[in-house]
């Protein structure tokens, strides 16, 4: 496999958009940027991935403000912006150039909490600090460290669990969930009580807290065994055995759920698509799934330009792409592209245009571009290598 | 012009070596700047008999008199002329424990020079503050502010460690040194052992300033001994180090020793004979 972690325009983006991507799973909450005016604005359109207001106030520090100390700008901020907003949580994030004069934040924030009667957390989201990924997972524990207290076992809703790890801004969550939510109630007899932290609600969500969580999407490297998304069949049997066992029991993967068919529709799709050249642009979870069910079940030739767990993935559990890119993103990645001479690639807009068929499949897709249809489970693998094996241009 | 940088490790008496030879310099009939950089802003006491205001407390005022051209007479304002016309300026910085000094010196650095506030001068002085703990303290070396650096140790081994430290720092900038200066703590074979530092690294002992209570004296009625004492032997010692910093045209970019090298510097000199 050929491996290329060159990061000259890399896929990611710093851990504050990670952050704010995170921000958005909880409902009314308010990302606050504690550094200069445009490690704010240049990301204001990242909530309105996930259909929440774009609202990501700064306290657009400038030079001089750096010199002297910023404390009282992020308390006078915060207080503002609690007057103004009263959000049910303020999620301090801070940037390189506030990260980097180390001030003693973790108390500013603990003050204003008791202050304010709401909480208030921080987040390291400077890209010297991390990614997008590191910014996400800092979020989290945040959030479950210090300000969700532990709900008790007994007001969990019995036989739930919830999924961590994926955000409303993720490209096509709104198709993908439900299927998720059925694949686990048909085959597990389990049901996702809510998906954390998607949507959550501090009110009431916080029992869900107490149930058992698959971590997914973001966080799916969290899980003991790294189960990526369930695209395709095999794909969907190996994910939902990896729920099954963290859960102590065995899927049923009966007639309902569509996997029969699924099997033989896509063996007869295969000769078609065998040797297939297809690119993929996403997140791991994601490119891992897709990427797995492309060449292991359609026998394609498979890119994948994702983020270091794509890569380490392959040397755990073994190698399928033809070619790995980690971190490689926008014009840069065009080149491989161009290289690779794909007729398909997933991804964002950025690769939207060149001599192949492009899917939309990570964010930033332009608005007006259709949502995705749902590719996860059976019946979405068998959509997807009708599409493929027909030729289909989706999105002109 | 000469454009001079005292650097050195902390409490070693950098502020009170570039006083002195401001006031020195300025009593010979020089036209002398003395720019403190450091956030305590105490550099420039001991010639003006007070505290000044420092330049980044009125930064915005600054800045908006640049944007409509009347930085000069702004800046003008806030420079003031402590004993024998020795022009002051303290840069200042945030309170301890926030915000960045380093920053804040390299800011306040470019404003003063885009207000011409280095014009008319035959000699200014950075007084700066302790080791070269990251980029913004050395801004006035990086950015061409100071030309010559002088480095100020004793001969303890910390000090000794900070001067080689700093020397480092400036190849690494391909900064000049002109030298080292001994400020005595009244050790056994002090000079002997900072010459034999200042060697090492390709520069001389510039001066030396043995110890006295005539310094912390005079500091604490806000002078210098130049002004209080002037016909001290210390005075007297100020003025020949003074001329020999003006006579000096040995710049040399320093070779730092690795730390193994300073250990057996130390140890030679322990080993020299000499009563501790």
């Amino acid at each position: 496999m050929r491996e290329v972690t060159a990061r000259v325009e890399p896929l990611l983006s710093c851990s504050l958009c990670g952050a704010i991507r995170a921000t958005a799973g909880v409902k009314g909450a308010v990302p606050m940027v504690h550094g200069p005016m445009s490690c704010a604005s240049g990301h204001r359109g990242i909530p309105l991935q996930g259909n929440a207001e774009p609202l990501v106030p700064p306290t657009a520090l400038t030079d001089i403000d750096i010199v002297r100390g910023t404390s009282k700008y992020l308390q006078d901020a915060v207080r503002k912006l609690y007057q103004v907003r009263s959000p049910p949580l303020t999620v301090v994030i801070l940037t390189c150039a506030t990260s980097l004069i180390s001030e003693d934040y973790q108390r500013i924030v603990r003050d204003l909490t008791q202050e304010l009667h709401s909480p208030v957390i921080l987040v390291d989201g400077s890209a010297i600090a991390g990614d997008e990924i590191d910014g996400y997972r800092r979020f989290v524990r945040a959030l479950t460290q210090t300000v969700v207290p532990p709900a008790s076992a007994e007001d969990a809703p019995a036989g739930g669990l919830t999924l961590r790890g994926l955000a409303g801004t993720d490209f096509g969550i709104s198709a993908e969930l439900p299927i998720l939510t059925e694949m686990v109630r048909d085959s597990l007899g389990l049901e996702v009580r809510g998906s954390l932290f998607l949507q959550f609600d501090l009110q009431k969500d916080m029992p869900l807290l107490s149930l058992p969580g698959i971590p997914v999407g973001w966080l799916w490297t969290e899980a003991e065994v790294w189960q990526p998304a369930p695209y395709g069949a095999e794909g969907t049997r190996r994910w939902l055995s990896g729920i099954a066992e963290a859960m102590g029991s065995q899927p049923e993967l009966n007639a309902r759920s569509g996997w029969v068919e699924a099997q033989e529709a896509l063996s007869s799709w295969r000769t078609k698509l065998q040797g297939m050249r297809v690119a993929i642009e996403a997140l791991s979870w994601w490119a891992v799934g897709l990427g797995l069910f492309l060449q292991k079940e359609l026998g394609c030739q498979v890119l994948l330009s994702t983020d270091r767990y794509g890569l380490e993935y392959q040397h755990r559990y073994g190698e399928f792409a033809d070619t790995t890119l980690v971190d490689v993103g926008n014009f840069e990645l065009l080149t491989y592209l161009d290289d690779f001479q794909p007729s398909f690639v997933f991804g964002s807009s950025f690769v939207k245009s060149g001599p192949w068929q492009w899917i939309p499949f990570h964010q930033p897709i332009w608005h007006e571009t259709t949502e995705s249809p749902g590719w996860m489970g059976p019946a979405g693998a068998v959509r997807l290598a009708t599409i493929l094996a027909q030729g289909e241009a989706l999105y002109a | 012009m000469r454009r001079i940088a005292v650097y050195g490790k902390g409490g070693i008496g950098k502020s009170t070596i570039s006083t002195h030879l401001a006031a020195a310099w300025a009593a010979s009939g020089l036209r002398v700047m003395l720019v403190g950089c450091d956030p305590k802003a105490d550099s420039t006491r001991a010639l003006l008999g007070h505290r000044s205001t420092p330049l980044l407390d009125r930064y915005e005022e600054l800045v908006a008199s640049a944007d409509s051209g009347g930085a000069s007479s702004s800046l003008r304002g806030l420079i003031e002329v402590g004993f024998a016309g020795v022009r002051c300026v303290e840069i200042g910085g945030p309170e301890p424990g926030v915000g960045c000094a380093g920053r804040g010196i390299s800011m306040a650095l470019e404003l003063m020079e885009q207000s011409n506030a280095f014009a008319d001068l035959d000699v200014v002085v950075f007084d700066i503050l302790g080791d070269i703990v990251c980029g913004g303290f050395a801004v006035p070396m990086r950015l061409g502010f100071a030309r010559e650096v002088y480095i100020v140790t004793s001969g303890e081994y910390s000090a000794l460690y900070a001067a080689n430290n700093i020397c480092r720092g400036m190849r690494s900038l391909q900064a000049t040194l002109g030298g080292i200066i001994a400020n005595c703590r009244g050790l056994p074979a002090e000079k002997q052992l900072v010459e034999t530092l200042a060697h090492a690294v390709g520069s001389t002992l510039i001066g030396t300033i043995p110890r006295s209570g005539a310094f912390p004296r005079s500091a604490m009625v806000g002078k210098t001994i130049i002004e209080s004492v002037p016909e001290s032997a210390e005075a007297g010692q100020i003025v020949r180090l003074s001329q020999a910093i003006l006579d000096n045209q040995n710049l040399i970019v320093p070779s730092p020793l690795d730390d193994a090298a300073l250990d057996e510097l130390a140890a030679a000199c322990l080993d020299s004979g000499v009563e501790w």
